[in-house]
């Protein structure tokens, strides 16, 4: 039983209270190893005593002490003396943030400094996605492999370099100046749609992380908009969250199948999501200086004001898929630009765009289940069939190949 | 924390600059390297003289042997360097972003490993 709860907090916790330690003590793997004993405590005294008030403040106080008594130790050491770790601040001395706006407005939180450090362009882009969802998200070195489908040792090793990098290299542990804002949250936006997208789609994964990991994307989504006002791709980026987790009820069915969009029950989408979602989404075009968040934002928005499949606004959508492919110019968004244009002007128009990405998305199991899609809508049943049967060789997600399935039955 | 900035380049474009474009590149190197001072972060920094100066000493078969070289085989050449003094990686960087020799050729930013009594 106890075990559960500390589990919970644990993935509830971790970022908040690992951020926190990593400040105080400069390091890691260490702020790591004492967190990890500091839960080894708690799995002891929590059930004899009962749960804290403050479990969090509880770990972290633990953890920072235990954390400090190591560092001694290791700064003790003849052999480690020369790579003694960054000057400690006093734990309850708050560092100088590397950002006016960040005092101002008093966003200072520790995650998001953690954000920036993860996701610094010094380390190897693979590293700051995984060291962003170990660190902030709380996921284990095991999940994170299978969400990107490595052996588990090759992520280790990942997250061990990225670690020694930073503590070595010294990568401070702070949001970076204005000026050298733009290049670096660029990378910040596209990890933190990565964790989003990993709890989005993570069928492998039980429901409680899936909802836990978009969380995590959206508050830190929030502080982001928070703390850079002026960024309109930042808002663009949240208010796409919030429009697709609105849709989260609606889609998947009872048996955690994949419900398509135009089947999907929409009086169970988040009204109050989609609301807030399309606020932040005008608030961005306001600033006039679109990107690709806030595209795909808008063609999540006008998804989500169609009260029933037939009023979706396809020409719109269509045309800013137009838009997407500027600054995302990708067979993949391209494949969905198809798919738009086909909906706005018929199946045959997209079917004529996607066989000039046959080459490029062979083996991309929704080229063909979009292709068997349109050839149903065009009465082809014939070729629909085969390309049914094409993107079921390809599939993985269990969700995914049982929709698939049922479409190729009903034909 | 010290970082030892490496500054890569083509040294066969470099000596076919003409005499006009040499001055230029070598006001700029003049100007950064006062702002490094100026900015109180440099603690040592030269140009090397190129590859074909360079002599190289290893230990080959139990015997230390002294050869010619090594000549430029690839792309970049190490063709100088400085040593900061700054609080972290991202000052280090800045000032390997305004580096002149960013224009058509690398820097490489490593931290210096500190070890008392060395």
């Amino acid at each position: 039983m106890i075990g559960v709860v500390l589990d919970q907090l644990f993935r509830r916790e971790s970022g908040k209270v690992l951020a926190g330690l990593i400040r105080a003590l400069g390091d890691f793997e260490l702020a790591e190893e004492a967190l990890q004993e500091a839960l080894t405590r708690a799995a002891e005294i929590w059930p004899r005593e009962g749960l804290p008030d403050n479990p969090a403040g509880w770990l972290t106080t633990v953890a920072r002490r235990r954390g400090l008594d190591l560092l001694r130790k290791q700064r003790g050491s003849p052999l480690l003396q020369g790579v003694a770790p960054p000057d400690l601040p006093a734990p309850e001395e708050e560092p100088e943030p590397g950002l006016d706006a960040a005092a101002r407005s008093g966003v200072t939180d520790d995650r998001l400094r953690l954000l920036f450090v993860c996701c610094h362009p010094a380390l190897a882009p693979a590293a700051q996605t995984a060291l962003a969802l170990r660190t902030l998200g709380g996921l284990s070195t095991r999940e994170i492999a299978r969400a990107f489908v490595e052996p588990e040792a090759t992520c280790a090793q990942r997250l061990v370099r990225a670690k020694r990098k930073i503590l070595e290299a010294r990568i401070p542990f702070e949001v970076p100046a204005r000026a050298a804002l733009p290049e670096r949250l660029e990378v910040v936006l596209g990890v933190v749609y990565l964790i989003f997208n990993e709890g989005y789609s993570a069928t492998e994964h039980e429901s409680l992380l899936r909802t836990d990991l978009c969380a995590e994307a959206i508050r830190i989504g929030r502080l982001l908009i928070e703390l850079l006002p002026e960024e309109p791709e930042g808002h663009g980026l949240l208010a796409l969250m919030l429009l697709h987790h609105a849709r989260r009820e609606g889609r998947l069915g009872p048996a955690g199948e994949l419900i398509p969009l135009e089947e999907q029950n929409r009086a169970r989408w988040d009204r109050a999501l989609i609301d807030e979602g399309t606020a932040l989404l005008d608030v961005a075009l306001c600033l006039h200086q679109p990107g690709p968040y806030q595209i795909q934002a808008a063609i999540a928005a006008l998804h989500d004001a169609a009260t029933e499949p037939a009023l979706t606004d396809w020409q719109q959508i269509s045309a800013l898929y137009g838009s997407l492919l500027r600054f995302v110019p990708t067979p993949v968004v391209e494949l969905n630009a198809a798919v738009a244009l086909a909906m706005a002007r018929g199946p045959e128009s997209g079917l004529l765009w996607m066989d000039t990405l046959a080459e490029a998305l062979a083996e991309y199991h929704l080229l063909h289940a979009a292709r068997a899609d349109l050839l149903r809508r065009a009465g082809r049943t014939g070729e629909a069939r085969e390309a049914y049967a094409r993107a079921l060789e390809l599939v993985r997600a269990p969700a995914e190949r049982a929709f698939l399935e049922r479409r190729l039955r009903e034909l | 924390m010290q970082y030892m900035v490496l500054i890569y380049g083509d040294e066969q474009a470099w000596a076919k600059m003409s005499q006009a474009e040499g001055k230029k590149s070598m006001a700029a190197w003049m100007q950064y390297t006062q702002e490094m001072e100026a900015a109180g972060v440099r603690r040592a920094g030269a140009p090397l003289k190129p590859t074909g100066t360079a002599t190289t000493v290893r230990e080959k078969a139990g015997k230390i042997v002294t050869t010619d070289g090594p000549f430029a085989e690839t792309k970049e050449q190490l063709g100088g360097y400085y040593l900061l003094e700054v609080p972290n990686l991202d000052s280090a960087l800045e000032w390997a972003r305004k580096c002149p020799g960013v224009h058509g050729g690398s820097i490489e930013v490593r931290p210096v490993q500190e070890i008392p009594g060395m």
